[in-house]
């Protein structure tokens, strides 16, 4: 013990001697932003990389470190290499704050991107010192309205167009093609869920006595989803949403096969796009028996949803055909999906920030570059990226899905967009004029 | 077993006599106090004796004696011993034996480690138990005044202490800055009001809401006079280690959800629709209370199976669910034990101090506002969803309706009166506090913190005024926080762990402690705070340590006490 303790007297001196060197070191280096070297721009994630709520959502960090990855092959940023930090935050909000205590506090990242989860985030931003430090926080993925707020949260940006977007989308779509028709909803009863019941009550949608349904967040793993599809069956509800995560659509689709859906019950299903990935979904399923699989087949198999960026089938797409060749040479192993699809456009999102933010990039000028011209930035969605507000893309297109589970524009052809934005004062929802950009040559960003 | 109360209250009648000669507390004078007895072994001289005040010290000095004298203020102990039946703190209680450095006289490694390195080492064990900061005050100025004159080797002295101990250094370097060099004042207990009696605060709310969930039998408040009124005391602890023990043994084995059979005000169609740990957590929030414990990190989930897909499926769903659901309600259940030793045994002591009557009030609380939009998402899957969160809010708002708490306007001006810690910083000061303190919890230290900087921007403001050179920092705050992940598991459920650093109560590493000596001791010789870089890299060398002097805590304000 003595002598451990002589140890820590000289590690003392030591750190004493260090710190002189670093004191001088640091005024050498004052201009330079954190995060930022000669050769690197070091970025951080947190996300759900294990855990119930993981799969899926798990697959959007590596598709990113794999498109900054090709990038990087190709020259990088200006000539610095992107490095990207992920860190598993387990979808737990208190360990998000460590995560992002952690990146910003002793890795010093330049900035966050694409943060997941809501309460995770929301947690983040109120116990770390993202707003304090003006740390860029980058598309954070998730449809919460709340974090699109440039006075409460100046350096935070949307990725996903909100979910009161979706909400008001839906229901127009809702009263259009099914009018008449007595609608229930299964939703999340948090942030989430309350996101998209303003989107519905906004735009004047009704559900039928006896089809609002909730569940408590991840009560869908441990208590099952049976007595909110039977109340939904009993309501005689002829269209359902199931506005919810990844695992609780799954729950919910393999109960609703034993309620009888597809031979004595026949709702038309509309998913919220969150939880609509069908290679996640059957994954999910599968995990379990291939009577679970073949059960949530069943249910998907002509139901509707939600999406912002082309199918991930749609190898005709630009976007897709190139973020496929990228996965396949930089994400060896991984199978394309939609995650792999939002996580690659997402990367080529920061790049263009990172672009855009100069030759000698800062903080400020990230956010700054981002207000001004990211509206303008390249991207695979079908509508525009309202970054001047903090917002995220804001359109969505419909879909259907085949007895495979792969999803098409409802109608055939191309798909059809329609754009809205967060506000509960009305439900204006409009169709679409918005002209994506041409994928940059070879994938790789050019702009200024 | 007896309660040793006529010792108690001889300690009581000590303590006014102290408060009636006023604390008029001067240049340090040995000339009342006996000399102290020496002797010398293995190196060390020690010093025993009692100051004028019965107060018994005890002091250590090494013969490679650095210089630097290290004066230790131990913490509260209660006003008499707890009876030997009471579950974890009998035999606890009224102990007024001289404490050199933390952890001693039981246990010396730390004590002997400092002597090592040269230190020498002094302490008392105070006049008296219970409350005692201005009493203690006056023994630490004598017992200076008999180290200065029995070692006029020491150059320098760093006086450091933990809880009331912290209070008690704080207290010594606002009355006395020329007998001290450098103070370290450790979870310095402040705002004893704000904490314990109007408007709620975190030791009323605790166990105000805990007794109306849980066990309306728990007093709480207003405690008998004399032994009956500590019995009491002990009676109340005993009641909700009951209740905690009956949801967490159910929480920890099996995630099966418990309501006592003692929560008789909780409507059984409440019960049947909302989990007791949601209840648990909800008394946390309200309260203020750390949702990180000793033995739960809030993050780590059961053990994953991975026998086989199938096992793994299910055993993720139950690995993610413990960590989201039950982590934070099982953190609130063992905070919610250390906290009520205190805020039972210790409210004895100031409602016995104050006349015995009630000084807590909560009638103008607005409970459903202590919950902040903030905390509704981050927690609201073990709340239960929306529903739950505003199910267990009008709860909680029926509950004061028909019970709220009044205080005595004569007792609460009393209690005001015990607290004498000002905040003003008088000589260089590294304040020290952890992230998951369970008693001095984040806003006393906020508070600290607010008061320096507005102290040194005073100066900064007067020296431009005069335009001269600005005044430099007097002071800092460390903040030593818990590892990210640290909850064991074996095949009986969690594992019951009582030291982590940054949790609890007043607990850090060994290596923090030497940081602390290290960095007064620095303090002390350059008659300053050392330089900003060494404290950012002391911060940043030891992951128990928060590696930047911003931490964002908790403030009274912002949890609404």
């Amino acid at each position: 013990m003595i002598r451990a303790l002589k140890n820590r007297v000289r590690v003392g001196a030591a750190l004493v001697a260090l710190a002189g060197l670093v004191s001088s070191g640091v005024s050498a280096q004052a201009a330079a932003a954190p995060g930022v070297t000669k050769d690197t721009i070091t970025l951080g994630m947190t996300s759900a990389q294990s855990g119930a709520a993981s799969p899926g959502y798990n697959k959007v960090g590596p598709a990113m470190r794999a498109y900054f990855d090709y990038i990087n092959e190709k020259g990088g940023v200006y000539g610095r290499k992107i490095v990207l930090k992920l860190e598993d935050d387990k979808y737990v909000p208190t360990n998000a704050v460590n995560k992002v205590n952690k990146l910003i506090l002793r890795d010093k990242v330049f900035a966050l991107v694409g943060n997941l989860g809501t309460a995770t985030h929301t947690a983040a931003l109120k116990k770390t010192p993202i707003i304090k430090q003006g740390v860029p926080d980058l598309f954070v993925n998730t449809g919460y309205s709340g974090f699109a707020s440039p006075k409460k949260y100046p350096t935070t940006f949307m990725y996903l167009p909100s979910y009161i977007m979706e909400a008001k989308i839906m229901a127009k779509y809702i009263k259009d093609k099914f009018p008449g028709k007595k609608v229930g909803i299964l939703y999340q009863d948090d942030d989430f869920g309350k996101d998209g019941l303003a989107g519905f009550k906004a735009a004047g949608l009704t559900f039928v006595a006896g089809g609002t349904q909730k569940y408590a967040s991840l009560s869908q793993a441990t208590v099952g989803l049976t007595a909110q599809l039977t109340a939904l069956k009993t309501s005689g509800a002829e269209v359902i949403i199931l506005f919810g995560v990844t695992s609780a659509t799954a729950v919910a689709m393999r109960t609703a096969a034993a309620l009888g859906y597809g031979t004595t019950w026949g709702p038309q299903f509309i998913l919220g796009s969150v939880g609509a990935d069908p290679t996640t979904l059957l994954t999910l399923a599968g995990a379990t028996t291939a009577e679970a699989r073949a059960a949530t087949l069943r249910s998907l198999t002509g139901a509707l949803s939600l999406s912002f960026l082309p199918a991930a089938t749609d190898t005709e797409d630009e976007y897709v055909k190139k973020f496929i060749e990228i996965n396949t040479a930089y994400n060896k192993g991984v199978a394309w999906d939609n995650n792999v699809l939002v996580g690659m456009n997402q990367a080529m999102l920061v790049v263009q920030a990172l672009r855009a933010a100069g030759q000698n990039p800062t903080r400020a000028s990230l956010v700054s570059a981002l207000k001004s011209k990211g509206g303008t930035f390249a991207s695979a969605a079908y509508s525009k990226l309202d970054s001047a507000n903090n917002v995220g893309f804001t359109g969505y297109w419909v879909g259907k899905y085949n007895s495979t589970g792969v999803i098409a524009p409802v109608d055939g052809g191309k798909p059809v967009v329609y754009t809205t934005d967060s506000s509960t004062a009305n439900g204006d929802v409009a169709t679409s004029t918005f002209v994506r950009p041409a994928m940059p040559a070879d994938g790789v960003p050019t702009n200024s | 077993m007896r309660l040793t109360l006529n010792k108690t209250r001889r300690n009581m009648a000590l303590l006014l006599s102290v408060a009636l000669v006023g604390a008029v507390l001067g240049f340090p004078s040995a000339a009342t106090a006996a000399d102290p007895t020496c002797t010398t072994a293995s190196a060390v001289t020690t010093c025993t004796g009692e100051t004028s005040d019965t107060a018994k010290y005890e002091i250590r000095v090494p013969d490679d004696f650095n210089g630097t004298l290290l004066l230790w203020s131990h913490g509260y102990t209660y006003v008499a011993k707890i009876p030997a039946q009471v579950p974890l703190l009998g035999g606890s209680g009224n102990d007024l034996r001289a404490t050199i450095a933390p952890g001693a006289p039981d246990d010396m490694k730390m004590a002997n480690a400092l002597l090592n390195q040269g230190y020498a080492l002094a302490g008392s064990g105070f006049a008296v138990p219970g409350w005692n900061a201005e009493s203690a005050v006056k023994t630490n100025v004598e017992l200076i005044g008999v180290i200065k004159k029995k070692f006029p080797t020491v150059k320098r002295t760093v006086a450091w202490g933990a809880s009331l101990g912290g209070t008690i250094t704080q207290r010594l370097a606002e009355t006395n800055p020329k007998l001290i060099d450098a103070a370290l004042p450790i979870m310095a207990f402040n705002n004893i009001d704000r904490v314990t009696g109007s408007n709620g605060g975190y030791g009323t709310d605790a166990v105000w809401l805990f007794k109306m969930f849980f066990d309306p039998t728990i007093k709480g408040f207003g405690y008998t006079a004399g032994p009956a009124g500590f019995g009491e005391a002990a009676a109340d602890f005993g009641k909700v280690l009951a209740a905690v023990v009956a949801i967490q043994g159910g929480l920890q084995k099996s995630g099966a959800d418990t309501w006592p059979a003692t929560a008789s005000l909780v409507p059984a169609a409440v019960k049947a629709a909302l989990p007791a740990r949601s209840a648990l957590l909800m008394i946390g929030l309200l309260s203020g209370m750390p949702l990180r414990s000793s033995s739960f990190d809030g993050v780590t989930g059961t053990p994953i199976d991975t026998s086989s897909i199938a096992a793994a499926s299910a055993s993720t769903s139950a690995n993610t669910g413990f960590s989201l659901a039950l982590q934070p309600a099982l953190a609130v259940a063992e905070n919610m034990v250390n906290i009520a030793g205190f805020a039972t045994f210790a409210r004895y002591d100031l409602e016995t101090q104050v006349g015995n009557k009630n000084f807590a009030d909560n009638q103008n609380v607005d409970y459903a506002k202590k919950l902040s939009e903030d905390e509704r998402a981050t927690y609201n899957v073990a709340l239960s969803g929306e529903a739950g969160i505003d199910g267990l809010l009008a709860l909680v708002a029926g509950f004061k309706q028909a019970a709220p708490l009044k205080a005595d306007a004569d007792a609460l001006a009393k209690l005001k009166k015990l607290d004498t810690m000002t905040g003003q910083i008088n000589v260089p000061t590294i304040a020290f506090n952890n992230t998951e303190e369970t008693v001095e919890f984040q806003p006393m230290m906020s508070w600290m913190i607010e008061k320096a900087n507005a102290q040194h921007a005073a100066a900064v403001a007067a020296a431009k005024a005069k335009k001269k050179k600005a005044p430099a920092k007097k002071f800092a705050a460390f903040w030593g926080q818990p590892l990210d992940e640290y909850t064991k598991f074996n095949a009986a459920g969690p594992v019951v762990q009582s030291d982590t650093p940054g949790t609890g109560h007043v607990k850090f590493s060994f290596p923090q402690w030497m940081d602390m000596v290290r960095l007064g001791d620095m303090t002390a010789r350059l008659k300053r705070l050392p330089s900003q870089a060494i404290l950012d890299l002391t911060r940043e060398s030891d992951p128990n340590w928060y590696p930047a002097e911003d931490f964002d805590a908790d403030t009274f304000e912002s949890i609404g006490s």
